[in-house]
């Protein structure tokens, strides 16, 4: 099963797809990181599967 | 070699404990488990960490390892959420891990022995994987490895009836990257799991060697009060303590005591060790400490009897009973009844929580 990620560009944290997925925009949980993630920030494609296989991302 | 320490999970058999924290931080000799397997990967050469984080207590580990620095080490955090399984753990840390090799070390888990011979053991031929392995008692309970002669895997079977071996699975592994294809050829299990177990069996069938490494020493899972009773056991029998505080004229000392500087024993108080007494604690007159106990920080002890427990911290104790085997969390506080009309018990009792008076 592909595992989708994003790195936050202020802080490094990695933050898994369904995460982000789940707010669709969320504050970095990075602690004292003020960024903003956003499911969009992920490439298009990558979206697309995580979209087309979200059951499989949940428990 | 990197490391990537597992500190997600619910903690739901630690309960009452992990209602207010993860379990990675309830301490064991006065050190949350997390700080030894952080120990224990820089003791093996390892200075970059990838922390997998869960749903709890996220804030709370970041608080307490902060970016690595305090113990010699690059910590970068990665946030799986949902609990997905090992295997998505692992594969949530590929853009850390990139293509160096990586210890995968459960964050609850405590080994005497560390990991240095798991990692040496690893580099020293061309594995896909290095699995750590401990001779156990009851192999149909766990994930057993039928191992060759070299210590080579050949086949992980959970749960056998008819175990080929006793070496069971303990929670420690090395992978080369290429354990990152074998994720991404698997499907999640019966319980909607990505499996450890399953990726390492792929690398198998791939073609990939398997090396295998026997724990002599102990290794305890804190999963649930007793284990942290047992861990907290086994971490005072070896470990190293110092007596740095004030033991007062009158006080009655024996055994191994550590006892932090700001930590006094007072005169007419008992203490057998081995023990940990953490900053600014008081042990007062009338009270006894027995073996295999450790007391947190901020806390003050008076006329009880205590031994083989663990109090987390910030409690005080003043009942005039025995405490043996217990688990006190952090605040938690018991005082004496005797005084108080109409007699009995007076009790404030938490979610979860296990009593036995």
């Amino acid at each position: 099963m592909r595992i989708i990620t994003h790195s936050c560009p202020d802080c490094g944290t990695i933050v898994a797809a369904n995460e982000l997925e789940s707010t669709r925009v969320m504050k970095c949980p990075g602690l004292g990181c003020q960024g903003v993630l956003r499911f969009d920030d992920l490439p298009e494609e990558a979206r697309e599967h995580f979209l087309k296989d979200r059951e499989r991302y949940e428990i | 070699m990197k490391g990537v320490l597992l500190s997600g999970g619910t903690g739901s058999r630690l309960r009452p404990i992990t209602h207010t924290g993860p379990k990675q931080l309830v301490p064991v000799a006065n050190k949350p488990v997390l700080e030894y397997a952080i120990e224990d990967l820089k003791e093996a050469g390892i200075n970059e960490i990838g922390v997998v984080l869960g749903n709890k207590g996220r804030d709370e580990i970041q608080e307490l390892l902060g970016d690595g620095s305090k113990y010699g080490v690059d910590i970068t955090y990665i946030i799986q959420g949902n609990p997905l399984g090992l295997a998505h753990a692992a594969g949530c840390a590929q853009d850390f891990v990139g293509d160096d090799d990586f210890v995968m070390y459960l964050g609850d888990n405590i080994l005497k022995s560390g990991v240095t011979e798991l990692v040496e053991s690893f580099e020293a031929g061309d594995y896909g994987a290095g699995i750590a392995l401990q001779e156990v008692e009851n192999p149909q309970a766990f994930g057993i490895a039928d191992v060759d002669d070299q210590g080579n895997v050949a086949e992980l079977i959970e749960k056998p009836d008819e175990p080929p071996t006793n070496l069971a699975l303990i929670g420690m592994y090395v992978f080369s990257s290429e354990v990152f294809d074998a994720i991404d050829d698997l499907e999640p299990s019966w319980r909607g799991e990505l499996e450890i177990t399953d990726a390492i069996q792929g690398l198998l069938e791939d073609g990939h060697a398997i090396d295998s490494h026997v724990v002599t020493g102990w290794w305890k899972d804190t999963g649930k009060p007793q284990d942290i009773l047992h861990a907290n056991r086994l971490v005072l029998e070896d470990k190293p303590l110092e007596t740095a505080g004030t033991v007062e004229d009158g006080a009655e000392v024996d055994g191994r005591i550590e006892l932090h500087e700001s930590a006094v024993i007072e005169d007419g108080a008992v203490v057998r060790g081995p023990v940990s007494i953490a900053e600014d604690t008081v042990i007062k007159s009338d009270t006894y400490i027995g073996p295999y106990t450790s007391v947190g920080a901020n806390s003050t002890l008076a006329n009880v009897h205590i031994e083989n427990s663990v109090v987390i911290g910030d409690s005080t104790i003043t009942a005039s009973g025995r405490i043996v085997d217990s688990l006190l969390g952090r605040s938690a506080n018991v005082e004496s009844a005797e005084t108080l009309l109409p007699e009995g018990r007076r009790l404030v009792v938490g979610e979860n929580s296990q009593l036995k008076l």
